[in-house]
């Protein structure tokens, strides 16, 4: 009798089935070979992939320029061609809090942040919720830009050439020669950033924007966050808060290069800043420049402190 | 000899309804055999033609038959369980891609398919409108669904309760059309195809609701523990996603336990495939991995063999069936002796004679095989198709 | 036109039947009837007239042309294309209708064609015979009387120069049996036909030009009536 159900369906299938006969096959011709690229949510994993796989498959940023990615909503047409990447790059740590929400194929996403998910950085002050009969699910979130943890970026660079090599056996070779050379240009940027933690330890740290967390715990940097924008003056509310604050060694880090007037009025202040580029957006300068070009800010600032 | 025929015509159709049925009954007997050959045949091709497209199946452990059959036509009425997590297991061997279904839902008739966007090339469906599901809660369905439900891209598809009584857990989500597949000739004609996980929020393992943090839901937070905002359960749930609302989206516990059907593993080569299959058949015993052309090719062994006893029983009454024309054609001829002896007094030759007498034979016989034809070949061209319409309707 | 029958002798194999004719002359337009006892050879010397059966001796022949002697297949051919025959079952066919009964020994005779002059011919005879608004009709659905009407239309579509009836008013009732003989003595006189009937029914006699008693193998002059 066991074999009854299935021959039933069959007979079943015969009737409601899913194929009309002798129909023209052609119809069923598959598409001709889509092309192949790979997807990154922002500008350190579009380089990490563009330095992995050279010329051989295309990489692409899908976020505009002046949009921040951490910040991007993509557009159904931007899923569209995320669907149709090889890969698509994603930060993890809550940065992309949309992928949720879409529909991509998990196999081909790949979260570079997850090997290191127990030192992702956990925000305070989340509200969670909960209802119902399911009870708690918490919504709490985490610090996001964990690429200026250098160590992170070189587990997420990691992730990604593994990713690349699992798509693309027949250039593993390639990607690992590839991630070696990229790990030690990281190295480079960790010990420029540890030299600078080094000899500037002890100062007051002010950040323009909550985005350091994981620089700040990296190298012992700890400060306070601010929200302002380098293109914005702040009010006098802010700047007064600010004073208020300011120990007499205190450096201020900004995101990008201050307007003119805000840095004319912190020079006044007589605090000193630096900046400290993340580089999470599309830029005209690759991420490892913009990451040199920190370092060499801090090597700078640290010898005219000395 | 044309008065002869109109003479014949005439005659057969005064006894129109006698030789209808005669011509029916033959026709049915030379017909149905063949059709059932040619379907089973068409049917054993299409079952080996998908299960050669999906060569390998991986699902929870029970009935390799069920998996097979489940997971090639989303066929199964309770799917076992497979946990979100394997499908990472899967990929991780490195030997495949994995592509999840979840197939216990239905909207109506059709299944719900839960998947993800390699279904669709990897099956190499093509949308004849519309664009593929992007977004939470959209759906892109079949052909066939779209004809029978008159549903376009801008239209809703409403997931079906699992049971009246449901009262709790799976209630109907309204998903927006926005693409329609053009005819495969698979049962993907007849699926409706949505992100894996549409398929937990149609199971309750995610829901969208308005934000307890807004002064409008008040009334509905019980107290506040620390961060945490306890609700009562009439927070008002979205039964729709929107733009607006999909934000609010979002999932109870880790993904890597909820819940799918089975997984098709996409493997690159044989040597993938191969290495993919020993993998799971030495090292998993809590999943297992089936060879779906193995699975279907069993199966078909004793459809055939159900076949061929229908062929046998078929062939019986057709004898019997041939067996009653040649009485009623010889009952007819005796009947008609009188008009044989008065054709032949008022001088009919025997030939004119003859002729007359066999119009009716050749006739119903002619048009029998005729007609005859005529099903089997239509039987070929659409035979399945259009049982599958007289059943669905 | 004339039917002669000369010196005609039939026996049947199993030998205890003979019929013997010396000489029987039946001129254009005359009816005569065949009567004497059962098993005096009536219908058996109709049939030897109309082909079916061929004389041991003797010839018969019609406007001087020997047909005894033909073969089955010119005897039918004759039969079709120079003879009327009648039945006493009137042998129509069920599945036809009047017309197409009427036009059934047209539509088997070599070299005839339905034509519509054809059929408006047939339609005359019919319309004579009374039963032109059953046209169409099946016989199914006629009476005996119009059976036998239709019966005679047949058999005098194609102008045959001699009428062979058997029994032709058996199955009738009495007021159609002379009605309808009266109308088949008509049509044959108006049409200078002979007729030739075999009839059981004396009552019927006096409409005959002449009558022939096979038991006495005698020709009689019967005066007609009127």
């Amino acid at each position: 009798m066991s074999s009854f159900r299935p021959c039933l369906f069959v007979l079943i299938y015969c009737c409601l089935a899913l194929v009309g006969c002798g129909q023209d096959q052609s119809s069923q011709q598959r598409t001709e070979a889509p092309e192949v690229y790979i997807a990154a949510v922002n500008n350190p994993l579009y380089y990490f992939a563009n330095r992995l796989i050279g010329d051989q498959v295309q990489v692409r940023l899908s976020v505009p320029a002046d949009i921040d990615p951490a910040q991007w909503q993509p557009s159904v047409e931007d899923l569209l061609q995320l669907q149709g990447a090889e890969l698509f790059l994603l930060n993890g740590a809550g940065y992309s809090p949309w992928i949720a929400n879409v529909s991509l194929a998990s196999g081909r996403v790949v979260t570079t942040a997850e090997a290191v998910r127990n030192h992702w950085v956990e925000l305070e002050g989340q509200v969670t919720h909960s209802h119902g009969p399911q009870g708690d699910h918490a919504h709490g979130g985490y610090a996001f830009t964990t690429w200026m943890d250098m160590s992170l970026a070189k587990a997420q660079a990691k992730a990604v050439a593994s990713a690349i090599s699992a798509r693309w056996p027949q250039w593993s070779d390639d990607v690992s020669e590839r991630l070696s050379a990229l790990l030690a240009d990281i190295d480079e940027l960790n010990r420029g950033y540890q030299e600078f933690a080094a000899i500037s330890g002890d100062r007051q740290f002010i950040y323009s924007h909550p985005v350091y967390q994981y620089f700040e715990r990296a190298y012992g940097l700890p400060g306070h966050s601010l929200h302002w924008e380098p293109e914005v003056m702040p009010s006098e509310v802010e700047w007064r808060e600010l004073s208020e604050k300011l120990q007499p060694d205190a450096l201020f880090i900004w995101e990008a290069e201050p307007a003119v007037d805000i840095a004319a009025k912190m020079n006044a202040l007589g605090l000193p800043f630096v900046v400290i580029a993340p580089g999470a957006n599309r830029s005209e300068t690759d991420w490892l420049s913009l990451q040199r070009a920190n370092v060499s800010r801090l090597q700078l600032q640290g010898m005219v402190e000395e | 000899m044309g008065d002869l025929f109109y003479l014949g015509a005439r005659y057969i159709s005064h006894h129109r309804v006698k030789l209808l049925v005669l011509t029916f009954a033959i026709t049915l007997v030379s017909w149905l055999p063949v059709a059932i050959q040619i379907i089973v045949d068409q049917t054993a091709e299409q079952l080996l033609k998908r299960a050669e497209d999906t060569p390998l199946v991986i699902g929870a452990p029970g009935s390799p038959l069920e998996l097979s059959l489940g997971s090639l036509y989303f066929r199964a009425k309770t799917p076992a369980r497979l946990e979100y997590s394997e499908l990472k297991k899967v990929e991780a061997t490195g030997y495949a891609r994995a592509i999840p279904l979840y197939y216990r839902f239905r909207a109506q008739d059709y299944p719900i398919v839960g998947t993800s966007p390699d279904y669709f090339s990897y099956r190499g469906l093509q949308l004849a409108n519309g664009r593929p599901a992007a977004l939470l809660g959209e759906a892109v369905i079949g052909n066939k669904v779209a004809e029978a439900m008159s549903l376009g891209v801008g239209d809703h598809i409403i997931s079906s309760p699992e049971s009246v009584f449901d009262l709790a857990g799976v209630y109907p989500l309204k998903m927006p059309v926005v693409g329609v597949l053009a005819p495969s000739l698979s049962p993907d004609d007849e699926a409706v195809f949505v992100d894996v996980k549409t398929t937990w929020v149609i199971q309750g393992l995610g829901h969208g609701h308005q934000d307890l943090n807004k002064r409008e839901a008040i009334g509905q937070v019980i107290k506040r523990e620390g961060d945490n905002l306890v609700a009562n359960a009439s927070v008002r749930q979205f039964n729709t996603i929107t733009s607006d609302n999909l934000d609010s989206f979002h999932f109870h516990g880790e993904s890597a336990g909820f819940p799918i059907s089975a997984i098709i593993p996409v493997a690159p080569d044989d040597k993938s495939a191969a290495l993919l299959l020993g993998h799971f058949q030495e090292e998993r015993e809590d999943v297992q991995i089936v060879r779906s052309q193995r699975v279907i090719s069993q199966l078909l062994d004793t459809v055939f063999t159900v076949r061929d006893y229908i062929v046998v029983g078929i062939a019986v009454v057709a004898i019997a069936t041939a067996t009653v024309a040649l009485l009623v054609f010889y009952l007819s001829l005796r009947l008609r002796s009188g008009e044989r002896f008065t054709l032949a007094r008022i001088g009919a030759s025997r030939l004119q004679v003859q002729v007359l007498m066999a119009t009716e034979v050749i006739c119903v016989l002619l048009i029998s095989a005729v007609l005859a034809t005529v099903l089997i070949f239509l039987t070929r061209q659409y035979g399945i198709s259009m049982m599958q319409q007289l059943l669905l309707t | 036109m004339s039917l002669e029958i000369e010196g005609v002798r039939f026996a049947y194999d199993n030998g205890g039947f003979v019929l013997s004719v010396p000489h029987l002359k039946l001129l254009p337009g005359e009816s005569v009837a065949l009567v004497g006892p059962s098993g005096s050879g009536k219908t058996t010397l109709l049939n030897l007239v109309a082909g079916i059966l061929s004389p041991e001796q003797g010839t018969i022949s019609l406007d001087g042309q020997v047909i005894t002697g033909l073969g089955v297949r010119q005897h039918r051919r004759h039969r079709l294309c120079r003879m009327g025959m009648i039945f006493q079952s009137f042998e129509l066919l069920e599945y036809l209708d009047l017309r197409d009964n009427v036009l059934l020994q047209a539509r088997l005779a070599p070299g005839v064609r339905i034509t519509p002059q054809l059929e408006q011919q047939a339609q005359d005879i019919v319309a004579e015979l009374g039963l032109l608004d059953k046209w169409r009709r099946p016989v199914t659905e006629l009476s005996q009387g119009e059976r036998q009407r239709v019966a005679v239309s047949r058999a005098l579509l194609l102008d045959p120069p001699l009428v062979l009836a058997d029994e032709p008013t058996g199955n009738l009732d009495p007021d159609n049996k002379r009605a309808v003989l009266d109308q088949l003595i008509a049509l044959c006189a108006g049409g200078n036909r002979i007729l030739l009937t075999v009839t059981h029914d004396h009552s019927l006699l006096p409409a005959f030009d002449r009558v022939v008693d096979m038991s006495e193998l005698l020709v009689q002059e019967v005066a007609r009536d009127g």
